[in-house]
């Protein structure tokens, strides 16, 4: 039996209904089967929320592992997140207690994992500044693929990503790295690039038919160089 | 000369390294004659992106949160052809007061997807022959925060449209005058008036 606390915080605007959320599901799952007791909470509710944001800081303090979850935006993490993780790091200002560590899932809409890097910097940067040891992050491209489904019902499209999971879990438990491999796994294509852009252009339009607004996606609401 | 400055320090007072480096850069900027909008981030009321998708979708080019100063920001990006982010360097990338301008940004992209330097990018809704400049302070040199930037500024670039960018990092006690020596000679800045 494994007494050890485990945190997921998911940190998408989305929240219940995120790929994120998942994402980090999955690797919970895996983790409960081995006997970490869990504790899911959601960043975004809590923006504004002392109450809440209390709370999440409390669990942030009292986790043997703490796992974040989000989406990749603008080549980094969401800005609500730096925010939580500057202040998580201000609060500890070296007096963090020992024996924490930290794992990220991270996911981006582009079909190249590589997009993510520099969050997975942003992420060991900032468990060392606060404290945490480092024990990786888990990024995939192609989220969009995921739709928000819990991975179970994806299906053999995120089989790499569930085999990914699934073995990061076995390092986790025993707070140790997860290894390049199991990293390389989680970063695997979930179907030919050509085909995922097909369909995410698709999307688009799909969505804009429904919408009404097919003929104006490329509608230029403000007025370029005339703007002052 | 049209330039959009994200002034992304802290409030007066928190930061005075990262506060000198936006006067430097606003003496630049003035020196120079460009028709600037300077963007106090710090001050300004934005909201988190939701991750709707709706500015590319439901209502195209024009994000649904209406109620605070981001749309400013988007309208000055449109026609704008000098970006300037400036942000203390935190964990190897920008601050939240410059990320969450910098999240609300994609009504300037369009949803579809092209090829830059063999990677998958968007398209710029409003394309324009731009430039960026990226300053960041750190309180003392670090080299794996000012690595892990210029990383992040280099892939910020890429998604702009592949455009040419300048990374700046000043640390420790750089004074005014130096940061201004400094950034003067940059050729992102071009030749001083005269």
């Amino acid at each position: 039996m494994n007494s050890r606390k485990v945190l997921l915080l998911v940190a998408s605007p989305r929240g219940a209904a995120s790929t994120s959320k998942s994402l980090g599901e999955h690797l919970l799952a895996v983790l409960e089967e081995r006997g970490m007791a869990l504790k899911t909470l959601q960043l975004y509710p809590a923006l504004g929320d002392e109450r809440k944001m209390s709370e999440l800081l409390g669990a942030v303090d009292l986790c043997d592992l703490l796992v974040l979850a989000f989406p990749l935006y603008v080549d980094q993490l969401p800005a609500p997140l730096i925010d939580l993780l500057r202040l998580v790091a201000e609060r500890r200002n070296g007096q963090a207690r020992t024996g924490q560590a930290l794992a990220a899932i991270v996911n981006c809409g582009f079909p190249e994992t590589a997009h993510c890097r520099p969050a997975a910097d942003i992420v060991r940067l900032f468990s060392a500044q606060a404290g945490f040891r480092f024990l990786g992050c888990l990024a995939t491209g192609m989220g969009g693929a995921i739709g928000n489904r819990p991975l179970g019902k994806a299906g053999a499209i995120v089989r790499h990503q569930r085999r990914a999971l699934d073995r990061a879990a076995a390092f986790l438990c025993e707070s140790r790295e997860i290894p390049a491999d199991v990293l390389a796994l989680m970063g695997r294509a979930m179907m030919p690039r050509w085909f995922y852009n097909f369909v995410a252009d698709r999307g688009w339009k799909k969505a804009a038919k429904k919408y009404g607004t097919a003929n104006r996606l490329f509608d230029r609401h403000y007025d370029g160089r005339q703007e002052t | 000369m049209k330039a959009v400055f994200f002034k992304g320090s802290p409030p007066a007072g928190r930061d005075p390294l990262s506060n000198r480096a936006a006067a430097a850069v606003s003496a630049v900027l003035k020196s120079r004659g460009w028709e600037t909008k300077a963007f106090p981030l710090a001050a300004m009321d934005i909201k988190a992106c939701r991750g709707c998708f709706s500015c590319w979708t439901r209502t195209p080019g024009c994000c649904v949160i209406r109620d605070d100063d981001q749309e400013a920001i988007l309208r000055a990006w449109s026609g704008a052809e000098r970006i300037i982010l400036l942000t203390p360097i935190t964990f190897g990338g920008y601050a939240p007061e410059l990320k969450k301008a910098l999240d609300r940004i994609i009504p300037v992209l369009l949803p579809f997807f092209i090829r830059i330097q063999g990677e998958t990018h968007h398209p710029q809704r409003y394309p324009l022959p731009r430039r960026l400049l990226a300053v960041g302070t750190l309180k003392q040199e670090d080299a794996g925060n000012e690595g892990a930037f210029r990383q992040l500024v280099g892939r910020n670039a890429l998604n702009m449209g592949d455009v040419e960018a300048t990374t700046l990092v000043f640390s420790g006690d750089a004074s005014l005058a130096e940061m201004e020596r400094r950034l003067s000679q940059e050729p992102f800045f071009g030749a001083e008036a005269s």
